[in-house]
């Protein structure tokens, strides 16, 4: 059992060091449209910064200054984390960021919409989740 | 009868004595432990902090001292063999670490079997010596949290982590090559930790993880574990006791012969008035090098389905 976990463990940790994660257990461009890509600007509404993936929540005002939601899969914590993201102390709940996105093949929740975070720009800094 | 008694009279002097004279493992922390915010407290709060032996009011001199059931028991506990050391020379964690001692009240924190569905909370309050002393403006959150329904508890139910510092001694830690391995029989229950004398990386911080982000280094032949990162999800224990994800955590190993002693620190004054040191905790080194690990238990109790959907402990 100790055996079995131990190369599980170092088999999962030895792929979250690879450069590019999300190779690692499926397609993005299953899920989203990985060749269109746009940026977004929104208050960030709600933040689960766990593994394996992170989802962030955004509201956008559009022009006729109606509110989409969005909800952004990203990819582990530590990606962001170790390029210098201050996620705990300098994000806030409330406040206005910029994501560069690829949006989903189809919006399974009527009232939101779905995207795959590309990056984040925070303070005139991006940090770039991964290039599909 | 009467000679009963004096004879557990005698039994009771002789371990005070016993404790007053051979400090335990713990007296090495009480001056870290101590060193919280205590100047907020009123006087006649002024704690022994979480030292195992506290002193008696009473009107001869000198005052006795007492002694907690878990600190008692912990002492008259005996290491057996020599402490093996690795390559470095330090003491060698290595090994399967198992409890089951007699304890005069069971395992702290556990429920305790024999009943149905029986609500152990109680006793295990009363034995409760030592416990983290929160801000007075949590006290009603704490309350609440404790007297809530069953599931209030995030660990209540399957699958879910418990998270570092209630998981409590690893069950089996392997060190090798510069790292430690701890191994808890709960969800989410392994942690590779670096023993290399590597910096912390600031940017730890900022992770939000049941387990936090440790890293391991000797103090002597005691190894610490310091972790940050935490999230707010987790508690401390049973009772309610929540914390901030701003927590750090500092745990400690020992080991003298087959025995592990260990305890942790917690360290957070977004909602503690001081830092708060636990019991220490001892196991003993499994002597069969053939022990498997079983796989985490799960008791999976539908709040539904209990007669009493506010059990607790």
């Amino acid at each position: 059992m100790v055996k079995r976990i131990v190369i599980a463990s170092a088999a999962a940790l030895a792929l979250l060091m690879i450069g590019a994660p999300a190779r690692a257990h499926h397609s993005a461009n299953a899920e989203f449209d990985t060749q269109k890509e746009f940026t977004i600007t929104g208050t960030l509404t709600k933040l689960e910064n766990v593994n394996p993936h992170s989802w962030w929540y955004v509201d956008v005002k559009g022009p006729d200054g109606k509110v989409q939601s969005w909800k952004l899969e990203s990819l582990s914590p530590s990606g962001l984390i170790r390029q210098g993201l201050k996620v705990k102390t300098d994000l806030k709940i409330g406040d206005t960021y910029s994501y560069r996105i690829s949006p989903a093949w189809k919006d399974p929740d009527p009232n939101s919409k779905l995207g795959f975070m590309r990056s984040i720009t925070v303070a005139g800094k991006e940090y770039v989740v991964v290039e599909l | 009868m009467s000679k009963t008694i004096r004879s557990l009279f005698v039994a009771a002097c002789a371990m005070a004595i016993a404790v007053a004279v051979a400090p335990g493992p713990t007296s090495a922390q009480a001056p870290a432990a101590q060193a919280g915010a205590s100047s907020q407290l009123p006087p006649a709060a002024q704690r022994a902090g979480n030292l195992p032996l506290r002193n008696v009011q009473c009107s001869y001199s000198p005052c006795g001292k007492r002694v907690s059931p878990q600190d008692g028991a912990i002492v008259q506990i005996k290491p057996n063999g020599q402490t093996p050391r690795d390559a470095d020379g330090h003491p060698d964690l290595t090994g399967n670490w198992g409890a089951g001692f007699p304890n005069p009240i069971g395992q702290p924190g556990l429920r305790r079997p024999g009943g149905f569905e029986a609500d152990q909370s109680a006793m295990q309050r009363g034995a409760q010596w030592n416990k983290p002393l929160y801000k007075p403006e949590y006290w009603e959150k704490v309350r609440s949290l404790d007297y809530g329904k069953a599931d209030v508890d995030p660990a209540y139910g399957c699958y879910k982590p418990v998270g570092v510092p209630r998981q409590n001694v690893p069950g089996r830690i392997v060190q090798k090559n510069g790292q430690i391995w701890l191994l808890n029989n709960v969800e989410n229950g392994l942690r590779i930790l670096p023993l290399d004398t590597r910096k912390r990386d600031e940017n730890d911080h900022q992770f939000s993880t049941f387990n936090g982000m440790g890293l391991a280094h000797w103090d002597g032949d005691t190894l610490v574990v310091e972790s940050v990162g935490f999230n707010d999800v987790s508690w401390l224990g049973w009772e309610g006791y929540f914390h901030s994800d701003r927590m750090e955590v500092t745990e400690r190993f020992t080991r003298n012969g087959d025995l592990l002693y260990y305890n942790f620190t917690v360290n957070d004054p977004d909602v503690l008035l001081e830092p708060w040191t636990s019991y220490t905790y001892v196991r003993r080194l499994n002597p069969n090098p053939n022990r498997q690990d079983e796989a985490t238990e799960c008791d999976e109790r539908d709040l539904e389905l209990l007669a009493d959907p506010f059990l607790r402990g």
